[in-house]
């Protein structure tokens, strides 16, 4: 185990630079991943999660750029976890989310991370829910994650996020994607951004339709915005903050419990592999698949 | 394997974007996760490096190269395990100012294949010369 297990993750550089450390051991999978989360979960939840998503360029990260000094106001400190594509075909990633950040704003009090996918389907990545239980147990009061550009329904961030808001455009589609299952069903508040776009009137118009016909008692709100000229951010930041309070803290605890059953199901799949190089694996000939299923459940059995 | 991760950041007043954005794609064709900040200012590149947790920094030179001694040195001083490549439009005393710190430099006339091959071996992943 290296120092990211046991090293501090309160306050200044060198705590910093060992947060930063752990979020990479965290990618990268494996016994040390396991540690740190766990460390992770021992303390109690109390950092709000704000999930941003939408279609790539819909100016997710210019929107985050955006609300960032309100976010700083409100919350003192936010921790910012970006994703962003892996290709399937080279592993390779072009993470560019920061270049739309404002850096005037970032010092000690804003940590972003850049994170490629690195093959997870969900809109996130498959390290992004440990690594925000981690910066809660670092003690960052606000998390934002922004997702990758997504579709109709990689919707994951939905389940991890205490609220979401999805972006979208005008010009972004006709009644009938406005009441396509997946994206327009699960948001806790809707932005068109780049409001000055050609279509807003009507955009706003069919999304608002699809929404009403939520069971929700109020639907979520449609806000306009222009993130790159300011337009509309205190409105959204203040809609959005409101939101926030009023989340159910059972958000959170689905957080943790979700983060428990991933850490058991990686254990499970590690001793698997385990499991399959070892020798125990070696099955007789002509044994059948239940031969087999028996061989693993004698060796899970004598993992203790 | 774990991707490698490069920070491709720009040094002093300078808005000549293509180079670096094609030195990305070349990286990011060749399997690391290229992380782009854009302009940025010394401190901004010592704590994006230190939040990213890279394991290589790029820096395009443009403007002085005084501005760009300095990140170098304030990285080195935050980061004495990570190392530093560098490309732009780079006079060769400056070049050699450079390299005097350690630094690999691609000046103009630097092929795309010898920076992809630069970022293997100073991220480990090759050990050829």
């Amino acid at each position: 185990m290296s120092d990211a297990t046991s090293a501090d993750w309160g306050d200044g550089f060198t705590a910093r630079r060992a947060l930063a450390k752990s979020i990479s051991a965290i990618e990268s999978g494996g016994p040390e991943a396991l540690a740190i989360e766990q460390r992770a979960l021992q303390q109690p939840a109390s950092a709000h999660v704000l999930g941003i998503t939408g279609p790539p360029g819909a100016g997710k990260s210019s929107l985050i750029s955006a609300l960032l000094p309100h976010a700083l106001d409100h919350y003192g400190a936010v921790a910012i976890l970006a994703v962003d594509p892996s290709s399937s075909l080279t592993g390779g990633a072009l993470l560019g989310d920061r270049v739309r950040m404002d850096y005037r704003l970032f010092d000690q009090k804003v940590f972003f991370r850049s994170m490629a996918s690195r093959g997870y389907q969900g809109g996130i990545a498959a390290a992004t829910r440990a690594s925000v239980n981690v910066l809660d147990a670092a003690g960052w009061p606000l998390v934002i994650i922004e997702t990758l550009g997504i579709g109709q329904v990689e919707l994951d961030v939905m389940e991890l996020a205490d609220r979401v808001a999805v972006v979208l455009n005008p010009g972004w589609g006709d009644s009938f994607q406005a009441n396509k299952a997946g994206l327009t069903e699960q948001g806790d508040a809707f932005v068109l951004n780049k409001a000055d776009r050609p279509g807003l009137e009507n955009a706003k118009i069919l999304l608002e339709q699809s929404l009403q016909c939520l069971p929700a008692a109020t639907p979520p709100s449609v806000f306009t915005t222009i993130a790159t000229d300011n337009e509309g951010i205190s409105e959204l930041w203040q809609a959005l903050a409101k939101l926030m309070q009023d989340a159910p803290t059972a958000q959170q605890n689905k957080r943790r419990c979700d983060a428990v059953r991933e850490g058991a199901k990686t254990q499970l799949l590690q001793d698997f592999e385990r499991f399959l190089a070892s020798p125990a694996a070696a099955t007789p000939e002509n044994a059948s698949s239940e031969d087999a299923a028996d061989l693993l459940l004698r060796f899970y059995r004598q993992r203790d | 394997m774990k991707p490698k991760r490069i920070l491709m950041a720009k040094t002093g007043l300078d808005g000549h974007w293509r180079g670096p954005t094609i030195v990305a794609r070349a990286l990011r064709d060749a399997g690391f996760e290229v992380i782009m900040i854009g302009m940025a200012t010394t401190a901004e590149i010592v704590a994006a490096a230190i939040d990213e947790d890279v394991d290589l920094v790029g820096l395009n030179i443009g403007g002085h190269i005084d501005v760009a001694l300095r990140a170098v040195d304030a990285v080195q001083a935050a980061a004495p395990d990570m190392p530093i490549f560098a490309g732009g439009t780079i006079p060769p005393h400056a070049c050699k100012q450079l390299e005097a710190k350690g630094l690999e430099v691609f000046p103009p006339g630097s092929m795309l294949t010898d920076i992809v091959d630069s970022a293997n071996r100073l991220t480990g992943l090759s050990t050829a010369p």
